[in-house]
C-alpha cells in the first residue's frame, strides 16, 4: 500500500530518459503526480477512518498525521506540475533554459517530490533525517537551475546553511537513539529509532537527555522550516528558484521539515511534560512572525515578499503548535493546509505577472488586472487570504489560534501578533495592489529595466488553460475552506491531534 | 583477541585516537594552505575508521567492521579524491585567507575545547571506555563551525562541513557505539551526494564570479 511512493521516482527516470521529446517529460510528470495523488487520496480516506498503514518491519509507516501531510504534498505536486508546463514552456521560448535544461528540470522536480513524500512515510527517525537531507540536495539543484550569479549564490547559501543546520538535527537523532538504547527494544535489539517504538515507551525515556535532543532537533529542522533566527537562506532560495519550485519550497518543503519537529515533539512532550516543548515552539513562532513582518516592509521584489510571508506563516504554525490544546493544535494543522493552498497560488500568479513585467521588482508593472482579469482576481483573493481577511481559509486558522491565545491568557503575544499581522497586511496590499491595479505606465521605469530577471519576452500574458483551471480551483479552495471544513479533513486533523494529546493512533 | 582487548583498555587507545582527531581539526583550523586542510581531513577520516575498528574489536560488534570499511572507502578515498580534482580544476590560490590570524584562531580553538569540557560535565553521562569521546566530538564540531566562519574560500567551507560531519559520527559513536549499519551507510551516502553537489556549485561559482571568495557572494541581502 505504501510503495506507491516509487511512482514519482519512476517518473523522474522517465523524464531523464526522454531525450528526444521534451513533451514526454511533461506528460510523465503530470501522469506520475496524478497517479500518486490518486493513491494518496485512497490512503488518506483510510487514515481518516482510523486505519494505520505500515510496511513489513515498520520501516514505512502512515498514520493520520502522515496521511494529512502526504495529501498536501501530492495535491500540491499535481498543481506544480500543471503549472510547470505553462511556466517552463515560457522559459524555453524566452531562451532562459534549453531543451536539455528542461529535461533536467523535470527529472529534478520529480525527484524532489519523491524525497518529500518519503519524509512523512519514514518511521525510523534516521531515515526521516536522510529524506529531509535528500530534499535539500535535490531542491538545491533546482534553485541553481538558471546558473545566473544570484541563483548560484542562493543555491550555495541554501545548501550550506541547511546542511549545517540539519547536521544538528542528526546529532539530536543520535541523542534520541542514546536515550532509547537501554529502554526500547522491539526485537531484542539494543535500541530502536522507530518512532512507533520510541513513542510507545516514551514514559521510560530520560527527560534530561530528551530535552537536549529536542533542542538540537528544533534548531536543525527549524533551519529547514524557516523559523526565524535561522531563516536566512529562505528568501534567497525562494526568490531565485523557478516559480513552480518556489511554490513547492514554500508550500510543502517547509512543512516537511516542521513535520520532523512535530514527531520529536510528540515523544518529548510525553517524557518531559508539554510545557518544555510549548515554550520553545512559541518562542520560535513569535520571533518568526515579528522578524518576517518587519522585513516585509522593505522588500522590493514580489517573490521575496512572498518568501518573507512564508516565514511569517511558519511562525504562525509554530506558535499555534506550541500553544497546544484543542485550539492550538487544530489551528496549526489546519494552517499547514491553508498556507499550502494560498502561498503556491500567489507564486503562480506572480509567475504570470513576471512573464509580462519589466524585471522582478514590485514597480516593474502596473495594472495587471486589465491584462489578465482571471489571474488578477485570483491574485487579490490570494493576498486577502494570506493577510487573513475573513471569508478566506487562513482567517479561520488564525482566528482559532487567537482563541487559543485568549484561552491561555497570553495577552502580550496576542498584541504582538495582531500588530505584526497589521504590518503584513499593509506590505502585501501595497506590494501587490500596485502591481494589479495602478495605472499602466507608458514607458517602463528606467531603474526597472536594468534589473531584468526574466525579461519582457512578449506582451501577452502566457497562459495554458489547464493551469488557469487549476489556479481557479485553488482560489475556490481558499474560499471554500474558509466557510466549511470537509469531514474527511476534519477527521484527519482531529485524529492527528490525538498523537500530541496522549491518545496516539498507532 | 582478548589480548588486543586488554591492550585497548590499558593503553587508552580509544582516547588516543580521538585526541588525534581533535588535533587534526585544530591543525585544519590554523592551516595556511588548502592542501594541508585536505591532508588533515584525510588523517581525521583514517582515525575515525581506526576508531570504529577499535570499537569493533573491543566490544566484539562485527557490523562495525563494515562501517569502518565504508568510512575508509568514502571519506578516506572517494571524497578527498573528488575534492582534489575540484581544487585542481578551480586553480584555487594556495593561501586560504582567514579573517583572523593563525595564533588568534588557535587560541579560539583552545577556548572552545575548554568551554566544552567545563559545560558538558553533566547532562549526558557516558561511562566506560568512551567517556572522553563525546566531549572531544562536540569540540570538533564547534571548531569546524568556527573555521567555516573564519575562512573566505568556498572550498574551506566545504572542508569545515566535512570535519563537522566526522565530529558528528564520533559523537554518535560515543553515545551508542554506532548506529545500525544501514543507517550509517545512508548518512554517508547523503553526505557524499552533498559534497558532489557542492563541487558542482563550486565550479559554477568560479565560472560566474571569476573567483571562489565568498566575499563576492553579496548580491542577495535583506
Amino acid at each position: 500500500m505504501l510503495f506507491f511512493v516509487v511512482v514519482p521516482l519512476a517518473a523522474a527516470f522517465v523524464c531523464l530518459a526522454a531525450k528526444k521529446s521534451p513533451r514526454m517529460s511533461e506528460y510523465a510528470t503530470l501522469a506520475g503526480s496524478v497517479i500518486a495523488a490518486g493513491w494518496v487520496l485512497r490512503l488518506a480516506a483510510g487514515a481518516a477512518g482510523g486505519t494505520v498503514y505500515f510496511s513489513r518491519g515498520y520501516t514505512l509507516y502512515c498514520d493520520s498525521l502522515s496521511a494529512y501531510i502526504l495529501l498536501i504534498i501530492s495535491l500540491l505536486s499535481v498543481a506544480a506540475s500543471v503549472y510547470s508546463v505553462e511556466y517552463m514552456r515560457g522559459e524555453l521560448k524566452a531562451g532562459t533554459v534549453n531543451a536539455d535544461g528542461l529535461r533536467y528540470y523535470y527529472f529534478l522536480l520529480n525527484l524532489f517530490v519523491f524525497t518529500m513524500m518519503l519524509v512523512p512515510l519514514a518511521n525510523n527517525l534516521a531515515v526521516l533525517w536522510m529524506a529531509v537531507e535528500a530534499t535539500t540536495l535535490s531542491s538545491a539543484l533546482l534553485v541553481g537551475l538558471y546558473r545566473k550569479k544570484q541563483s548560484i549564490e542562493a543555491a550555495w547559501k541554501y545548501i550550506m546553511l541547511c546542511t549545517i543546520g540539519i547536521t544538528f538535527a542528526l546529532l539530536g537523532t543520535f541523542i534520541m537513539y542514546y536515550a532509547g538504547a537501554g529502554v526500547v527494544g522491539a526485537h531484542g535489539e539494543a535500541g530502536s529509532l522507530n518512532w512507533t517504538d520510541l513513542m510507545r515507551s516514551a514514559r521510560l525515556l530520560n527527560p534530561a537527555t530528551l530535552r537536549l535532543a529536542f533542542i538540537f532537533v528544533v534548531v536543525g529542522y527549524g533551519t529547514k522550516a524557516g523559523l526565524a533566527p535561522v531563516h536566512n537562506w529562505l528568501p534567497d532560495a525562494h526568490s531565485e528558484a523557478p516559480t513552480p519550485v518556489s511554490a513547492l519550497l514554500s508550500g510543502i518543503l517547509l512543512n516537511c521539515a516542521f513535520y520532523g519537529v512535530m514527531r520529536f515533539a510528540a515523544i518529548v512532550g510525553v517524557s518531559c511534560g508539554p510545557a518544555f516543548v510549548q515554550d520553545i515552539m512559541m518562542a520560535f513562532g513569535v520571533a518568526s512572525v515579528v522578524i518576517a513582518s518587519l522585513f516585509m516592509l522593505i522588500q522590493l521584489s514580489a517573490k521575496r515578499l512572498l518568501a518573507y510571508s512564508s516565514i511569517e506563516h511558519m511562525g504562525i504554525i509554530s506558535l499555534s503548535f506550541g500553544l497546544g490544546g484543542i485550539y492550538g493544535l487544530y489551528a496549526a494543522l489546519l494552517h499547514i493546509l491553508n498556507h499550502a493552498i494560498g502561498k503556491p497560488l500567489m507564486f503562480f500568479v506572480t509567475g504570470r505577472i513576471h512573464s509580462v513585467s519589466h524585471g522582478a521588482r514590485l514597480d516593474g508593472i502596473r495594472g495587471f488586472l486589465k491584462m489578465s482579469p482571471l489571474t488578477g482576481v485570483l491574485g487579490f483573493a490570494g493576498i486577502a487570504a494570506l493577510a487573513g481577511v475573513p471569508p478566506f481559509n487562513i482567517f479561520l486558522s488564525e482566528f482559532l489560534m487567537l482563541k487559543g491565545l485568549a484561552a491561555g491568557a497570553h495577552w502580550y503575544i496576542m498584541a504582538v501578533f495582531l500588530i505584526a499581522s497589521g504590518l503584513v497586511f499593509f506590505s502585501l496590499l501595497r506590494g501587490f495592489g500596485g502591481m494589479l491595479l495602478g495605472k499602466k505606465a507608458k514607458n517602463p521605469l528606467p531603474g526597472a529595466e536594468a534589473e531584468l530577471h526574466h525579461g519582457p519576452s512578449h506582451e501577452a500574458v502566457r497562459t495554458w488553460w489547464p493551469a488557469s483551471v487549476m489556479m481557479a480551483i485553488m482560489g475556490a479552495g481558499l474560499l471554500f475552506l474558509g466557510l466549511n471544513i470537509p469531514g474527511g479533513i476534519d477527521h484527519l486533523i482531529t485524529r492527528s491531534m490525538g498523537i500530541f494529546m496522549g491518545r496516539g493512533s498507532f | 583477541m582478548p589480548l588486543i582487548k586488554k591492550w585497548i583498555e590499558i593503553f587508552g587507545v580509544i582516547d588516543f585516537i580521538s585526541i588525534g582527531m581533535l588535533l587534526s581539526v585544530v591543525a585544519m583550523s590554523s592551516a595556511k594552505r588548502i592542501e594541508s586542510c585536505l591532508k588533515a581531513y584525510v588523517i581525521n577520516s583514517w582515525l575515525l575508521a581506526l576508531l570504529m575498528a577499535a570499537f569493533a574489536v573491543y566490544l566484539s560488534i562485527p557490523h562495525l567492521y563494515i562501517a569502518a570499511f565504508f568510512t575508509i572507502a568514502g571519506k578516506c578515498i572517494l571524497i578527498p579524491y573528488f575534492l582534489r580534482k575540484v581544487i585542481r580544476e578551480l586553480k584555487v590560490t594556495r593561501e586560504v585567507e582567514p579573517y583572523l590570524s593563525m595564533p588568534v584562531s588557535l587560541i579560539i580553538s583552545f577556548a572552545l575545547v575548554v568551554l566544552v569540557y567545563s559545560f558538558l560535565a553533566e547532562g549526558i553521562f557516558v561511562a566506560g571506555v568512551a567517556r572522553n569521546v563525546l566531549k572531544i566530538s562536540v569540540s570538533i564540531i564547534l571548531i569546524s563551525l568556527f573555521t567555516m566562519m573564519n575562512r573566505k574560500k568556498a572550498v574551506t567551507q566545504v572542508m569545515g562541513l566535512l570535519f563537522m560531519e566526522n565530529g558528528l559520527f564520533l559523537a554518535g559513536f560515543s553515545l551508542t557505539y554506532g548506529m545500525p549499519t544501514i543507517i550509517e551507510l545512508g548518512v554517508l551516502f547523503d553526505m557524499m551526494m552533498g559534497v558532489m553537489i557542492l563541487g558542482v556549485f563550486l565550479t559554477q561559482i568560479k565560472k560566474s564570479f571569476v573567483s571562489v571568495d565568498l566575499d563576492q557572494l553579496t548580491s542577495l541581502k535583506g
